[in-house]
């Protein structure tokens, strides 16, 4: 079990981009459960208006890609030790074949599986899924992480 | 452009023009990254940049945009065929997005590719995608 404080730890990101709240099971480098709550005080949430149909605060696909990528980046973590430092950036680079067949709505827990297929010296290659209870929500075939020097990056040195 | 009318982590698109052509709807987008967007602050802290995801939400906010509502309903994204992200963007620079929304499937599948640059035309990523309105808006 790895408890919300432990993951700001181990992500680069600062919250509220921190869309993990726990990792309830991990098979260090292989195999990781962890659990997202949906709540309507998320900053996703905060200027949309009152009333609107249900399907308007299904939880974004953007930030339910993204949970699962953080997910999968701990399982890496989990291995390869800490992610990203003053001189590197962790950076979502490729994914293929997902789909988002269910939602997510503010009162949900989400639960990811996810798999760690392969890595190479700086990158990883997850695979899995995501569910709300006994629905699958989202199913990923194929997510590519990089953790690349700083320096490679020069748009990004320095910005503030 | 507005606020889109469902949830989402920014208002991810400042221009929008749609044209048709040879059955395909095509995008010209805009969004300018700016350092107190939602959420940059936090990826990263000190060092800012565009999320890639959110890359995705400026193709997924144009599409539904551009596409409008039918029966009360938005199209949302349903799947990811391929995207690749090659580049970063950081507060101050606007990310370009050029996008070729297809004729719905038989299944009601929308396809959609996406080609986004950087102001001087380096590349930033590619998605293909497909979009789809939900049976019912409940």
């Amino acid at each position: 079990m790895t408890e919300h404080g432990e993951l700001r730890q181990i992500l680069p990101h600062g919250a509220p981009m921190v869309l993990l709240d726990r990792v309830e099971l991990v098979e260090p480098g292989r195999s990781l459960r962890a659990v997202k709550t949906i709540s309507g005080s998320e900053p996703c949430y905060l200027s949309l208006p009152a009333g609107l149909p249900r399907r308007r605060w299904a939880y974004p696909v953007s930030l339910l890609l993204e949970s699962f990528g953080q997910a999968a980046a701990v399982l890496w973590a989990s291995r390869a030790g800490r992610l990203g430092g003053a001189d590197t950036v962790l950076m979502f680079a490729a994914a293929r074949d997902c789909a988002f067949p269910g939602q997510a709505y503010p009162g949900d827990l989400v639960r990811h599986e996810v798999t760690l297929e392969h890595t190479v010296a700086d990158a990883a290659f997850a695979s899995g899924s995501s569910w709300v209870g006994d629905r699958r929500i989202a199913s990923y075939g194929s997510l590519v992480a990089v953790v690349r020097p700083a320096s490679v990056l020069p748009a990004m040195v320095g910005a503030r | 452009m507005s606020a889109p009318r469902f949830a989402a982590p920014l208002s991810a698109v400042d221009e929008l023009d749609a044209r048709s052509a040879d059955g395909r709807l095509l995008l010209s987008v805009r969004k300018h990254v700016v350092a107190d967007d939602p959420y940059l602050p936090a990826h990263f802290p000190g060092r800012p940049v565009y999320p890639g995801v959110f890359i995705l939400e400026t193709v997924r906010q144009a599409v539904s945009a551009a596409l409008g509502e039918v029966g009360g309903a938005v199209a949302d994204l349903a799947s990811v065929a391929a995207l690749r992200f090659v580049g970063a963007l950081r507060p101050g620079e606007s990310l370009w997005v050029e996008a070729a929304v297809g004729a719905a499937g038989p299944d009601g599948g929308i396809p959609v590719e996406a080609r986004c640059r950087r102001a001087d035309g380096s590349d930033v990523a590619r998605l293909k995608l497909e979009f789809r309105y939900p049976a019912t808006d409940d």
